[in-house]
């Protein structure tokens, strides 16, 4: 019987310490295709893995499918099995928490039927499901998308971040005309003006958006939904609409949150994707302990930024990918677990100076089953610094749908009905507007399926008419 | 992209630029775009002065400042040349005002936003407008775009600004938070609406680095302006953050 290789799980090669902090070139080299080869063969090819790893993946990748090609060296049949259903491998396979889905779903490390821990290391199917991305599109082989006859439908999709490229995609396939609008300059919604170069290569969006275009999918740019153009009039221009703007507003709410030099984690990163000036800050305080805290916190240390990141609860409450903390305490960054900033400290020229913390422990379990994180008594500190940046809270831009009202949850998201249809006959939308704020992988695999029910409305409305 | 059509030299300091740009000429009274003059990423806001939808064109004022980047642009923009990005039309329009008394007082390229608001209006109000002059910019250059208002005043500098003392209903400005401020104090019982000015990057309401305090609570004017009651803004706060994160950043690239 084939031996079990639970420990020998193979590493993305990293480009050194002292490089990676000095450059925003991404810092994951991934695999060469011999250690591909090699991680694939780990793989034992569960016959139930429905049960496992493709349940834990968002958008239900045939994962032993497309590992089980790259152990036999063909590597392009297993992109052609990866994009059946997640059309962005190397985008996903380089942003998606895995640890917290398809592999913290693997057999190797944790047995999801019988609800157990396993001893091993889970198969590394984030890397292998990047390498075939990568491989194809570095190969310049150009895999051909099938699109169907033209139906003659038009549909407008608003914004261009995941839910709502997989949307396009999904229509474009199916005959539809699809027209997106980004406010921005550039597209591909927080994968581009959120996540920083140095962990997603700004020219895979650019590929896998041209691929879009190829299949006849028109982006406008620089168009804001509700203020350019109404969402109304677009109402009347197409057939139906799609509104992906996402959650993407930054927050605030902390004492001093005017002074100089303080920034939502938007300001702060898309200053920089946009490469627009920055101030000369020396010492910065990121608050916040999810994906778009360590976004901060790579990007500040790149500026050469002493950086901190001061989050109230603990690594393992975290929804960021857990080898990021490590990768930027590797880099330098002093994490501050289980502290909660209580105010923003200026000088007399309004300038921050200072973050007045208080250190937490961890109490009784809140309605979340997680453990309340309590304040330690006479534990307040200050943690010297020229500029803070918060990275807490999420929540809609109304500014595309506010115009035609519609319903909106207390949380400000979309309210939608199970076809992902808003209040308003002919308009959908999904992903972060809807959802409240979660995963790239998520957004595109609603986007997707939003798709579907527009497509189905389409077809219904004709036939009725 | 946007193709320029033509340029006018109002003064040394000021240009008269108008783009072709179907988004753009449908543009609204009261409303601004950005603009990204070649790769330069640094996105500059402009008000829109006209919007013609029959011609696809749009008419700004460019002003030369001490960034180096509007600078630049100003020196070199040329008829035929394509700008590299422009994002728009941004901002709510102007409120629809009726049979009213409006003072408008501009100063510098606060004009373009002025005399678009003003020409919409005026057919139902009458309209008068109190220049400021400065060092870039005086009433005379502009003296081809003034006869639609009814009564003009000049004035040279806003310390010198007084009072206009005839039964207005609301008084607007545009070009300088200075300005708007003073004008709050001049005219304590009048309604004042100014076009704010601060810091902006996404133009869509994500990112807050508009955000300046109105009435005691956050207000992002790039989706809920530029347009706003002026008393209502704290301009201390304004000036500091954004004045002084200005100053900051024409400093850094400089550097
Ligand atoms: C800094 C950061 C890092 C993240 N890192 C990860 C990660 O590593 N892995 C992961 O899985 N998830 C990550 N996330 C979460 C993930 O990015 C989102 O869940 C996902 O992008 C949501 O996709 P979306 O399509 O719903 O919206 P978005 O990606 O937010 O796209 C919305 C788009 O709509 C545009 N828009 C908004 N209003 C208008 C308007 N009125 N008119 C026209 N256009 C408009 C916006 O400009 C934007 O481009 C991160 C989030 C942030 C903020
Ligand atoms: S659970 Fe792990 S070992 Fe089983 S098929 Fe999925 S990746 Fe392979
Ligand atoms: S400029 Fe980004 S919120 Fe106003």
């Amino acid at each position: 019987m084939k031996k079990i290789r639970y420990y020998d799980r193979n590493q993305e090669v990293l480009m050194p310490v002292e490089k990676r902090t000095k450059t925003f070139e991404e810092y994951s080299l991934g695999y060469t295709i011999n250690l591909a080869i090699d991680e694939a063969k780990r793989c034992i090819l569960c016959k139930d893995a429905d049960k496992r790893c493709m349940k834990g993946c968002p958008i239900n990748v045939d994962i032993p499918g497309f590992i089980s090609k790259i152990a036999e060296g063909n590597i392009l049949e297993a992109y052609k099995i990866i994009t059946q259903t997640d059309i962005f491998p190397s985008i996903c396979g380089r942003v998606c928490p895995q640890e917290r889905q398809c592999e913290g779903a693997c057999i190797l490390y944790f047995d999801t039927v019988r609800n157990k821990r396993n001893k091993g290391l889970p198969v590394n199917i984030g890397a292998l499901e990047k390498f075939v991305g990568d491989f194809v599109r570095i190969s310049g082989i150009e895999p051909s998308v099938e699109v169907e006859d033209k139906k003659g439908y038009k549909v407008a999709i608003v914004g261009s971040g995941p839910a709502s490229l997989g949307c396009a995609y999904e229509l474009a396939r199916r005959g539809i005309d699809v027209e997106v609008y980004e406010a921005l300059p550039k597209l591909g919604g927080v994968m581009f003006y959120g996540i920083p170069n140095a962990r997603l290569d700004k020219s895979i969006l650019e590929y896998e958006i041209n691929k879009l275009k190829k299949m006849g999918v028109k982006f406008h740019t620089g168009i804001v939904i509700g203020r350019s153009v109404s969402l109304k009039e677009l109402k009347e221009s197409f057939d139906a609409v799609f509104i992906g703007v996402g959650a993407g507003r930054g927050n605030l709410g902390i004492k001093g949150d005017n002074l100089i030099n303080v920034y939502s984690a938007i300001e702060f990163l898309m200053n920089i994707a946009l490469g627009c000036p920055m101030a000369d800050i020396k010492k910065v305080a990121i608050i916040g302990g999810g994906f778009t805290a360590v976004d901060c916190a790579i990007s500040a240390i790149r500026f050469g930024m002493e950086t901190h990141v001061v989050y109230r609860r603990t690594r393992e409450t975290s929804s960021a990918r857990d080898e990021e903390w490590d990768h930027i305490q590797e880099e330098g960054a002093i994490i501050h677990w289980l502290t909660q900033p209580k105010e923003i400290i200026g000088d007399e020229n309004g300038y921050a100076k200072g973050l007045l913390c208080v250190k937490m422990e961890l109490g009784e379990p809140d309605e979340s089953g997680r453990p309340r994180p309590v304040e330690v008594p006479n534990s307040e500190f200050v943690i010297d610094c020229d500029a803070v940046v918060l990275a807490i809270g999420q929540k809609p831009n109304p500014i595309a749908f506010e115009e035609l009202n519609l319903k909106t949850t207390k949380w400000g998201t979309l309210e939608v009905d199970q076809h992902y249809m808003c209040s308003v006959d002919g308009i959908f939308a999904s992903g972060d507007v809807v959802n409240g704020g979660d995963t790239v992988v998520r957004a595109l695999k609603e986007g997707k399926e939003a798709a579907k029910h527009i497509y189905d409305y389409l077809i219904n409305k004709f036939r009725r008419s | 992209m946007a193709e320029v059509l033509e340029v006018i030299d109002i003064s040394k300091s000021l240009k008269l630029i108008t783009l072709k740009s179907l988004y753009l000429s449908k543009a609204k009274p009261g409303q601004f775009f950005i603009m990204q003059y070649q790769e330069k990423p640094e996105r500059i806001p402009v008000f829109i002065m006209d919007a013609d939808i029959e011609r696809n064109a749009v008419s700004f004022l460019l002003q030369k400042s001490d960034d180096m980047v509007v600078t630049e642009a100003f020196e070199n923009i040329k008829p035929g040349q394509k700008l590299h990005y422009v994002e728009g039309p941004a901002g709510k329009p102007f409120p629809q005002l009726e049979y009213k008394n409006i003072l408008f007082v501009s100063i510098n390229w606060g004009f373009a936003g002025i005399y678009n608001v003003a020409k919409h209006l005026k057919p139902k109000n009458k309209i008068d407008l109190a220049f400021i002059n400065s060092d870039a910019v005086h009433l005379e250059d502009l003296r081809s775009y003034t006869g639609i208002f009814d009564s003009v005043y000049e004035f040279d500098s806003v310390e010198a600004f007084s009072k206009i003392d005839k039964p207005y209903d609301v008084v607007v400005s545009a070009g300088s938070n200075e300005l708007a401020k003073e004008l709050v104090s001049v005219y304590e019982d009048k309604n004042v609406l100014c076009a704010v000015i601060t810091r902006m990057l996404c133009t869509v309401g994500l990112c807050l680095a508009c955000r300046i305090q109105y009435d005691g609570k956050l207000k992002l004017p790039c989706v809920e302006g530029p347009w706003l009651e002026a008393n209502k803004i704290d301009f201390d706060d304004l000036n500091r953050r954004h004045l002084i994160l200005k100053e900051v950043l024409v400093r850094s690239r400089k550097s």
